[in-house]
């Protein structure tokens, strides 16, 4: 450079062209820098921040009670929830956080009718749904995982016998995996169904909230009413007992959700049940997309 | 798979489309359209609800035809979709940019949604941004740009990828004169330096009149004519004559000469007649009959065409 400030004309791209595969990448890391609040304002960065920082904490904390409680002496520190037990734990924050951000994807892209500059680009309409169902999936995924994380190496850490712990914590490694990825698809699904609907924020942040946690109160109280044929199966309508059931399964052990748990309905049916709700959201919200006027 | 990359033929003409018909439920918005456009800046006319939206979207692969065919840079829009729109840019009618993010965060974020690698998205975002003049203005969020600013943000989005088409839908829609001179201004040469095939959809005859060198006019969705803007414009061999009174006797004396003289004006002036300039040169006949015949003559003016001749 010389230091110029000439006009240098209109220069020519006569590099390559990645095709659609590249766009949807950019459109999934686009998005996912956008669920963490990167390069957004400061404020949009507290939510992200507290949905991960949160659940991180307390697992570090029911780490350090199972081990001050074990080297005490204490017999029922099998209680203190550990991988199988954290999830229920922590499942405000994951509901919380697709809550404020599922909208937050794919409202502003709506409401600025923006998503007309998208699907006149290298991408199909569907790819815009799944671009933005991976990014809000991956989102809740870390949420979900950190805390196993913290868990696996406070585990480690704290028994003996290290190849022993690393061994145990490897044994758990499939149901960790299994259940954070069915677990943060279904609830991003569910959120993203939800938010298509409306551009309006507030509305779809209400929405989702209404979709996540309303059906486990009623279902609560339809089972709890123990009204017997076949009133136990409105669990299956409960997207909270399906999801927690599903964690159940993963780990092998016995739900603490109330209404999963008061249904006397299979942990393998719940999972199923929940692969199916999230099955039918994802293609909700791509065939929304397909429609959607932009 | 390992199929070649779908990449527009160096040769191929820029647009063409052969006995294109769109029906939708109740409507036919486009009917036996045939067509073939080369380079250069294409004003594309016709009322609302012509069928040039439906027309753009049906190049840009985002609607399906009925029935005839399309291709555009030699790739089939309704195939390749994806593939081509790598090279075509798109302006849409209405401002569709999201106020609370910066214009070089989107238009970067399209770019490699147009296929760019990052770090050309982020060069030609910043090239395309000093070249519509928001380079001061890139890292402030667009919801403080003034209209048009916001209007030439979103021609960046559409010339960000170095496009062979740029599809424009009523660009200066809601611009005020200096605002719509300026967009017409970058339309003009986003065509002529930039080398970027333009197709301008507008309802502004003198707006396409203004910038662009070949013309398809369209009505309701049936091509009225193609071809460029001269042959609109032109004069058309006739020539108005207007006299103060007695233009019956005149219409008689030129006749009488051997001159094609009508008393039935098009603008159904009572004082005006219309002489064909074909073959003979009737300047001087007029002259003399007028002189003959003591008529007061207000003028002898040579007739062009105007675009809105088109419409009539």
């Amino acid at each position: 450079m010389t230091g110029s400030i000439y006009d240098l004309g209109y220069r020519r791209y006569d590099g390559p062209r990645l095709g659609r595969r590249h766009a949807v990448v950019a459109l999934f890391r686009h998005s996912l820098r956008s669920v963490f609040g990167i390069g957004r304002s400061g404020r949009a960065k507290i939510l992200p921040f507290i949905c991960i920082g949160l659940p991180t904490l307390i697992a570090a904390i029911l780490v350090a009670v199972r081990a001050l409680a074990g080297r005490a002496g204490f017999e029922n520190v099998q209680l203190v929830p550990g991988h199988d037990g954290i999830y229920p734990v922590i499942a405000v924050f994951p509901t919380l956080f697709v809550a404020a951000q599922a909208p937050e994807l794919l409202g502003r892209d709506q409401r600025y009718r923006t998503l007309t500059l998208y699907f006149s680009r290298a991408l199909h309409r569907p790819d815009y749904a799944i671009g933005k169902l991976l990014a809000l999936s991956v989102g809740v995924g870390v949420i979900l995982i950190l805390p196993h994380l913290v868990t696996t190496i406070g585990t480690i850490l704290l028994t003996a016998d290290t190849v022993k712990g690393i061994t145990k914590e490897l044994g758990l490694l499939p149901a960790v995996v299994g259940s954070t990825v069915v677990i943060a698809v279904v609830t991003s699904a569910i959120a993203l169904a939800v938010a298509s609907l409306t551009s309006r924020r507030a509305y779809a942040t209400a929405a989702i909230f209404g979709v996540l946690i309303i059906p486990d109160i009623v279902a609560t109280v339809v089972i709890g009413l123990d009204l017997g044929g076949v009133s136990q199966w409105v669990v299956l309508f409960d997207i909270g007992a399906l999801i927690d059931g599903a964690n159940a399964w993963f780990f092998g052990v016995i739900t603490t959700n109330q209404a999963a748990f008061g249904s006397g309905v299979p942990a393998g049916i719940l999972t199923l049940a929940a692969l199916v709700v999230g099955a039918a959201a994802t293609g909700f919200l791509v065939v929304r997309y397909q429609r959607i006027a932009a | 798979m390992t199929a070649q990359p779908i990449e527009p033929g160096p040769d191929a003409p820029v647009v063409r489309v052969d006995a294109l018909t769109k029906r939708f439920e109740t409507v036919t918005a486009l009917d036996d359209l045939t067509l073939e456009l080369g380079r250069g800046i294409i004003g594309l006319v016709g009322a609302n609800g012509a069928g040039k939206s439906t027309l753009i979207k049906i190049l840009l692969g985002l609607l399906p035809a009925t029935s005839g065919s399309v291709a555009v840079l030699g790739i089939d829009p309704a195939v390749h979709g994806t593939a081509l729109r790598q090279y075509v840019g798109y302006m849409p009618e209405h401002n569709v940019m999201p106020p609370d993010i910066s214009a070089t965060e989107l238009v970067a974020h399209l770019a490699q949604l147009s296929g760019l690698p990052s770090a050309a998205a982020r060069e030609r975002t910043s090239d395309v941004l000093r070249h519509v003049g928001l380079y001061e203005e890139r890292y402030r969020p667009i919801g403080g740009y003034s209209t048009g600013m916001r209007q030439r943000a979103q021609l960046a989005q559409a010339i960000v990828h170095d496009p062979r088409l740029l599809l424009l839908d009523e660009p200066t829609n809601g611009l005020d004169p200096s605002g719509r001179d300026e967009m017409l201004d970058l339309i003009q040469r986003t065509g002529q330096e930039f080398g970027i095939t333009v197709i301008l959809a507008s309802h502004l005859l003198g707006e396409i009149e203004q910038v662009c060198d070949f013309l398809v006019a369209i009505d309701a969705g049936k091509l009225l004519r193609a071809d460029a803007m001269s042959a609109f414009t032109s004069e058309t061999g006739i020539l108005t004559v207007e006299v103060e009174h007695g233009r019956d006797a005149l219409v008689a004396a030129l006749t009488a000469r051997g001159v094609r003289a009508t008393a039935a004006p098009a603008d159904g002036d009572a004082r005006a007649l219309q002489v064909a300039l074909d073959g003979i040169e009737p300047y001087d006949l007029i002259r003399d009959a007028v002189a003959e015949l003591e008529l007061p003559l207000i003028r002898i003016e040579n007739r062009r065409h105007t675009l809105e001749d088109l419409f009539r």
